[in-house]
């Protein structure tokens, strides 16, 4: 009995360590301790009525790993009791360019930067988000939240892992994770209109949520598995971009089609 | 020649006399007249003759457009007579209220221009209020009158972790406004 309960307590230890271990691999930013470096070639601005600082030029802003370059960078201040400056709001207009330890967003027009929240805003018609192998592009506005290690695609959102696939949506959200000091991509998910396109089939659903580890993507809602003319339909589909095979399967959730798998085979292509 | 045409000619005579002394002087006072530098501000020259007033730890006192006092003292001054409102001043101070701040400014020599109401210092050149940074440079220009601080040399502030180093400097009391011109660098740091 007590070498059960000795076992029970070592099991728990562990169990509580590992969960300790995976909360770790969440991006460190270490923002609090950090000083701010702003460097312009046209001059910085301060104004004090306003509490910002304008700096006008190539300006740059650093960070510890963090970077932001364009054309022109506002910083706005609290000013605390001991009359020390902390930064709470980052703004760049033009030509921006956000680097995180490896990982970049380039084609913004304006970045919004929000120091407490650890959380960016891009906008942009041409955002590209680059990590490693990964892209992420944008027409419209990405969203960073560096500790939480999630980015946020919106509008004609489309990512792109090597040649291996291309994933679009109306949406498209990454899981990030640190390895290294580089920031990898853990999840894709996809929402509204998506479609994955891979070597050899094109994938559609409502919604989708891809594995970066296991290079399985789950599909969800009006799925349709599309290999030259043949197609198959249903509400949830996995598909697995390493092996090349697709499974329609029943829906996780009870909904009113889980079992409907409709399949249109092209007697043509398959001669 | 009769005698009224005498006195006429005597008349004309000494009135051509005055006139050939009063150009006379009008040129010999040319001259003697000292050339002044371009802009009085950026005068470094001395005038090597005709000293007219050494003081002795001087102190101008005055009010600027916006009835905002002002103080320029220094170890010594000296005023040459062709120009007598400008000071050359050695180891100058000021203080100048500006807008809600009040500034602190010393250096190692300075010019103070009593009639435009403005100041130039240089050399070891630092300058503070009492909430902000403290800025050190070479070389710094005030206008009492317009309340704007200036200089185009490499300007250093620093307040508790915070640095700032830039090329240049503008302090505008209208906006509230501190602009460090040219190449500049920011380090804003916590304290710890």
């Amino acid at each position: 009995m007590k070498n059960n309960f000795k076992k029970f307590i070592l099991l728990l230890f562990i169990i509580v360590n590992f969960n300790f271990t995976v909360a770790q691999q969440v991006i460190t930013s270490s923002k609090e301790n950090e000083p701010i470096e702003i460097n312009a070639d046209n001059g910085i601005e301060w104004h004090k009525n306003e509490k910002k600082y304008v700096a006008t030029g190539n300006a740059k802003a650093v960070s510890g790993g963090l970077s932001l370059e364009s054309e022109q960078i506002e910083a706005f201040y609290d000013e605390s009791e001991n009359s020390s400056m902390d930064i709470k709001k980052v703004i760049a207009k033009k030509n921006v360019i956000i680097s995180d330890k490896k990982m970049m967003i380039k084609g913004g027009n304006f970045a919004e930067y929000n120091v407490k929240k650890d959380y960016f805003k891009v906008n942009g018609k041409n955002l590209v988000l680059t990590s490693e192998l990964n892209t992420l592009k944008s027409n419209n506005k990405m969203e960073y939240w560096r500790e939480k290690g999630v980015a946020v695609a919106t509008g004609q959102a489309e990512a792109q892992k090597r040649n291996d696939f291309i994933v679009k949506a109306d949406k498209l959200v990454w899981n990030l994770y640190e390895i290294d000091k580089k920031i990898k991509v853990k999840k894709i998910i996809g929402f509204n209109n998506v479609s994955i396109r891979s070597n050899n089939e094109v994938a559609f659903s409502d919604k989708g949520i891809y594995n970066n580890i296991t290079e399985v993507c789950k599909l969800f809602g009006n799925v349709k598995l599309q290999r030259g003319d043949s197609f198959l339909t249903g509400e949830y589909a996995e598909v697995d971009l390493k092996s090349g095979i697709s499974k329609i399967l029943p829906a996780p959730k009870k909904g009113p089609n889980e079992s409907k798998v409709r399949a249109l085979i092209d007697k043509e292509s398959k001669n | 020649m009769t005698y009224s045409k005498f006195i006429k000619t005597v008349k004309f005579f000494f009135l051509g006399v005055s006139i050939v002394m009063l150009a006379l002087i009008f040129i010999n006072n040319r001259q003697n007249q000292v050339k002044i530098p371009k802009s009085k501000f950026t005068s470094s020259q001395r005038f090597d003759s005709s000293v007219s007033q050494v003081l002795v730890k001087p102190v101008f006192v005055g009010l600027n457009n916006k009835e905002k006092p002002f103080k320029v003292s220094a170890s010594k001054a000296t005023r040459y007579k062709e120009a007598s409102d400008t000071f050359y001043l050695e180891n100058p101070l000021g203080e100048i209220t500006f807008g809600k701040e009040k500034y602190f400014l010393s250096g190692n020599n300075g010019v103070y221009e009593k009639n435009i109401q403005k100041l130039k210092i240089n050399g070891d050149v630092k300058f503070k209020n009492l909430n902000d940074l403290n800025f050190s440079t070479t070389e710094v220009f005030f206008d009492f009158k317009d309340q704007v601080l200036f200089g185009d040399k490499t300007v250093r502030g620093i307040k508790n972790n915070s640095t700032i180093v830039s090329q240049g400097i503008k302090i505008f009391n209208k906006e509230n406004k501190i602009i460090f011109t040219g190449k500049t660098k920011l380090l804003l740091a916590n304290e710890k």
